[in-house]
């Protein structure tokens, strides 16, 4: 049955969404430093920041670039690094 | 000639109440309110009573009787609402997101004046303000219309071709407290013409996202997509009618009297039976126009194009626009064809003002006069007992 | 006193006041003209539905389907529920001439109805007094009206009425049927 276009029939579709354009500046993560507290994972406003095994990873296909991880980062290991 | 023998005294809320009882619906939301209130209090009667295994909603507001009716069909519930006036003025925002979600409600409007003044009786500036909300509008004349456009109605919104939402317009008052027999189509009858047909709903086993924001790049399509529906949905007003059950009728998107007459009249509504019952004897074509969206454009053409005068009755105004709403189609129509045949734009009944035989008399014999005389004269008009021109 | 409609189309106008039932006996009458395979279409005027106003229904009867749908402007029938009220409605504005009149009047000598209309009276008050139920007015003058224009059978009256009312407004029923009487004067 193929529905009308209004509806939409692909669960999770936004997630394909790339939306990398919308930033200026990445956030990059020093693990040197980083205790894996998750504070950046708590106020990421985006599903951008990514658990994995022991440690963080950002999604950079979803980071918007605001930089509110690296303003609330306790050790301050988060730095917003300009891109072109 | 039907035989009079099966029918039953029902007056035009209660044939509509009793066709939606049949038409077996799941789920019923609505907010009673003048001159409706009579078919709200039937189906919870009928619900009450077992007749009808609904769920009935009993809501604290028309907004929000539809926004139920939009869910309640989104999970794929065949559903009714029925409103009238400033109920159906409140429902406006949802009017829209119904018929952009496709959803196949039917609601009965008894139509109703608007206030200010505070108005409870019958004209059509209630649908005419819900006009352009994507719904398709049918107007029925009388208890036995409603009854039947009622049924129809389900069939054409719930075509998987179709998928969207039908008002079925009744005057209120002359038509939803009236009582006339009404024949009534049996059980089984209602169930081979009102299959359950599947269509695409909101269902944890295969998920969908409705009512998501659509940027611009897709909206436009999404909304011509629509608009085409509802355009060819005259094809299935026509399937919906020409198979439906009672074996003594046969409905049209128009119903014409007297075609190849000099004068035509086209008007939607009670009224135009009123009409009809002048216009008999005389050379006075009449086209009562049913399906008023989408508006049948060829079938009204056909009637207009041979014309010398045409009558075009409204039963409300446009403010500030250059005719009412009727009046514009018919204008916009005759433009199209390169005719330049006179207009005459009459409104009448607003706010429930009798429109009485003799006026209607007056009327149509001035039309006639004017006509013979070849008088070429446009005019906009509320109706009195002295409409002349010459 | 039995008279056969005019005509195909017959019209009438109940007259009463809010609250007598003027809209039921028009809806009754249309059940009964239906259970004889009649067109019919009844409806009241809309708007004075208030307890004691004055209020009209108006009642059609046809051999053909009725499509009009304006209020009846003169009736071929026209019954009045009491006479205070032929001075409210003057029976000779809403009666066509030599049409029907049906007054529920207690002295119909002192009545002036005017000219080229058959009057008919009873004194429906005095019915419903001796039946102990003044509700069942409109019953008595539904009676009487058939009885006066012979638009529908009392046995079809009886049949639409005993399938909703009491066996007192069947006894209503009948002897307005039976106590109208012409008035003579006019």
């Amino acid at each position: 049955m193929k529905p009308v276009s209004v509806y939409i029939t692909v669960p999770g579709s936004s997630a394909q969404r790339d939306m990398s354009g919308w930033r200026n500046k990445k956030p990059v993560i020093d693990y040197g430093r980083c205790t894996n507290c998750l504070i950046c994972w708590i106020f990421c406003p985006e599903p951008a920041i990514i658990r994995e095994e022991g440690k963080i990873v950002i999604d950079y296909m979803h980071c918007k670039g605001c930089g509110i991880c690296a303003v609330e980062c306790p050790r301050k290991c988060i730095e917003m690094v300009g891109e072109l | 000639m039907l035989s009079q023998k099966l029918l039953q005294l029902m007056s035009g809320n209660d044939a509509i109440a009793y066709a939606v009882m049949q038409a077996d619906v799941d789920v019923v939301a609505a907010y009673p309110i003048t001159p409706q209130t009579v078919i709200v209090e039937r189906l919870s009667e009928h619900v009450a009573a077992g007749r009808l295994d609904a769920e009935f909603v009993p809501v604290e507001s028309e907004h929000s009787a539809l926004s139920v009716c939009v869910g309640a069909s989104l999970v794929g519930a065949r559903v009714f609402t029925a409103s009238a006036s400033q109920g159906l003025a409140l429902m406006h925002e949802m009017l829209y997101i119904a018929a952009g979600l496709r959803c196949p409600i039917v609601m009965a409007v008894v139509n109703r004046a608007l206030s200010a003044p505070i108005n409870i009786h019958g004209d059509h500036s209630d649908m005419m303000g819900s006009r352009d909300s994507g719904w398709m509008q049918i107007f029925a004349e009388s208890p036995q219309q409603a009854y039947d456009f009622t049924i129809m109605a389900y069939r054409i919104a719930e075509d998987r071709n179709v998928l969207l939402p039908v008002a079925v317009n009744i005057d209120g008052f002359t038509v939803s407290h009236c009582y006339e027999g009404v024949r009534v189509l049996d059980k089984d009858e209602i169930k081979s013409y009102l299959p359950r047909v599947p269509r695409p709903r909101l269902d944890a086993e295969t998920p969908m996202t409705v009512g998501a924001m659509f940027s611009p790049d897709y909206y436009h399509i999404v909304k011509t997509e629509q608009v085409k529906t509802l355009q060819q949905s005259i094809k299935h007003f026509k399937e919906a009618a020409k198979t439906y059950p009672a074996r003594d009728v046969q409905y049209d998107v128009t119903h014409v009297l007297n075609p190849g007459s000099r004068v035509v009249v086209v008007g939607l509504g009670g009224v135009m039976g009123t009409v009809r019952h002048v216009a008999r004897n005389m050379d006075v074509g009449v086209v009562s126009v049913r399906l008023f969206r989408p508006f049948p454009v060829e079938e009204v053409r056909q009637q207009l194009e041979n014309a010398e005068l045409i009558v075009a009755i409204d039963r409300a105004y446009s403010p500030g626009a250059p005719a009412p709403p009727l009046a514009s189609d018919v204008k916009t129509i005759l433009q199209d064809m390169d005719l330049n045949i006179p207009v005459w734009s009459v409104v009448c009944g607003l706010g429930g003002h009798e429109v009485r035989l003799s006026t209607v008399e007056k009327l149509l014999n001035s039309a006639v006069e004017a006509a013979e005389h070849g008088v070429k004269t446009r005019i906009q008009t509320y109706i009195t007992e002295e409409v002349t021109v010459t | 006193m039995m008279k056969k409609p005019r005509e195909e189309h017959f019209e009438l106008i109940f007259v009463g006041r809010g609250g007598q039932g003027v809209v039921t006996a028009s809806r009754v009458l249309a059940e009964a003209a239906l259970l004889e395979q009649k067109f019919v279409q009844s409806f009241p005027e809309f708007g004075p539905e208030r307890s004691g106003a004055p209020v009209k229904a108006y009642a059609r009867v046809a051999s053909a389907p009725i499509e009009i749908r304006a209020p009846v402007e003169k009736a071929d029938a026209t019954v009045f529920f009491e006479s205070r009220l032929t001075q409210v409605f003057k029976p000779v504005d809403i009666t066509h001439s030599g049409g029907v009149v049906v007054i529920g009047c207690r002295e119909p000598s002192k009545l002036s109805v005017g000219d080229g209309l058959q009057v008919f009276t009873l004194d429906a008050q005095e019915i419903v007094t001796s039946l102990q139920r003044p509700l069942s007015l409109n019953m008595v003058m539904l009676g009487a009206v058939a009885s006066a224009t012979g638009i529908v059978s009392l046995d079809s009256l009886k049949t639409a009425v005993g399938k909703k009312f009491s066996p007192v407004d069947l006894q209503a029923l009948e002897q307005g049927f039976m106590k109208v009487v012409k008035h003579e004067t006019g």
